[in-house]
């Protein structure tokens, strides 16, 4: 008899919060930040798809042209391309050119990030400087293409160079930096 | 908050259902980091079990996940049958399944086990899950552990590798362990620890 109650006690509690709600995944593209990045720990509750490919940078992006229909995309790429961009027009050109790309994924809903602020192999702080500038330009044009824009760029960087509290290498996250990029995007999802 | 009320109601339920009768065995633990658990087996074979998550999250994407379970040993095999249902507190999916393990020992130390876990996600679909385990006790107190599995640490199927230690002193067992991804797509490597206590309150038939 208490085996009975307990079943249906059971049916009766799985079901009571049935919904059919549709939820879109979300993928993850970008480059070691995101491939490194545990997303079913930080997000065990979504359903998330890791698309990160360490060393990769716009051309990937743009190699996932019209890929993402019907899902929502976060992004965090671009500090592998840092490199190419000498001057000022090149980071204004880039910033398109990384706009562009994104949106062309065709993606629902997209949630980009800042680049990161770095200080890899006791590179130059004003590489910092470089990031600053062409986040800037990042988010002037997400926001004419209505796609969200995430600041962990400032929330991350400490004299003027990534917070080592948050990287254990001077580029790559540690835990304690998933952790606040995974909360800046929960504050969005939610 | 209306879903938020039946769920109290019925895990006071549970709780009230059994409270009368918690005679046999009750056991507390914690799964992978991150469930939390409590179950009470009745008239030795049959197992209640209650989970709840431990998730980086508020409480409204927190899962609770009831299961039924049935286990019974014929000489040096075993079987462990469970079926469960869960569900986000904020009701956004729900899960249900089987686990079916089949265990046998081949000597008094080694064992082999298989499980299969047909799943279904609300959200995700359908899935059919497996894992294929064995562990050796190599002192009185001491055994190590490997896994290969695709059933789910969190709420997708991964394919992982399992390999651990398990301390056991009276009734509590303490399992650390690798989890090491073999799938190309996935690169994080977890390491989880699970322990469980049981408390008897009364001798068990055998």
């Amino acid at each position: 008899m208490k085996l009975r109650v307990f079943i249906l006690l059971i049916a009766v509690f799985v079901f009571s919060g049935c919904s059919d709600k549709d939820e879109n995944w979300l993928s993850f593209v970008g480059d070691s930040q995101i491939a490194r990045w545990d997303l079913q720990v930080y997000f065990p509750s979504k359903l998330t798809e890791n698309m990160g490919v360490s060393g990769s940078g716009i051309e990937y992006l743009k190699s996932l042209a019209n890929s993402m229909t019907g899902k929502s995309a976060v992004i965090l790429s671009g500090t592998n391309d840092l490199y190419k961009l000498k001057s000022e027009s090149d980071i204004d050109s880039y910033a398109y050119e990384f706009i562009t790309s994104v949106s062309a994924l065709n993606a629902e809903k997209i949630y980009i990030y800042s680049i990161l602020p770095r200080h890899f192999n006791n590179e130059n702080k004003n590489v910092n400087k470089k990031i600053a500038d062409l986040n800037l330009h990042i988010k002037e044009e997400a926001e004419k293409h209505n796609i969200v824009y995430i600041d962990v760029f400032s929330k991350l960087l400490k004299d003027d160079a990534i917070n080592m509290q948050y990287s254990y290498d001077g580029l790559h996250l540690n835990n304690y930096g998933y952790e606040i990029i995974s909360y800046e995007l929960k504050r969005y999802l939610e | 908050m209306k879903n938020f009320l039946i769920k109290i109601f019925f895990l006071s339920s549970f709780i009230l259902l059994f409270a009368n009768s918690i005679q046999a065995q009750l056991k507390v633990g914690l799964r992978d980091n991150t469930y939390a658990q409590i179950a009470y087996e009745f008239k030795n074979d049959w197992e209640a079990k209650l989970e709840h998550s431990i998730y980086l999250e508020k409480f409204g994407f927190q899962k609770v996940r009831a299961y039924m379970g049935y286990n019974h040993m014929w000489g040096n095999f075993k079987l462990d049958a469970n079926v469960y249902g869960s569900t986000l507190w904020n009701a956004s999916y729900q899960d249900f399944g089987a686990v079916v393990t089949a265990g046998y020992r081949i000597l008094k130390p080694w064992r082999i086990e298989a499980t299969i876990n047909p799943h279904y996600d609300t959200q995700y679909g359908y899935k059919t899950c497996y894992a294929a385990s064995t562990d050796v006790q190599i002192v009185e107190h001491f055994g190590v552990m490997a896994q290969y599995t695709t059933i789910p640490e969190y709420r997708l199927s991964e394919k992982r590798v399992r390999a651990g230690f398990i301390f056991s002193y009276k009734e509590l067992q303490v399992t650390p362990m690798l989890s090491i991804p073999v799938g190309e797509e996935i690169k994080s490597m977890r390491i989880l620890c699970s322990f469980q206590y049981k408390f008897l309150f009364k001798k068990n038939k055998e």
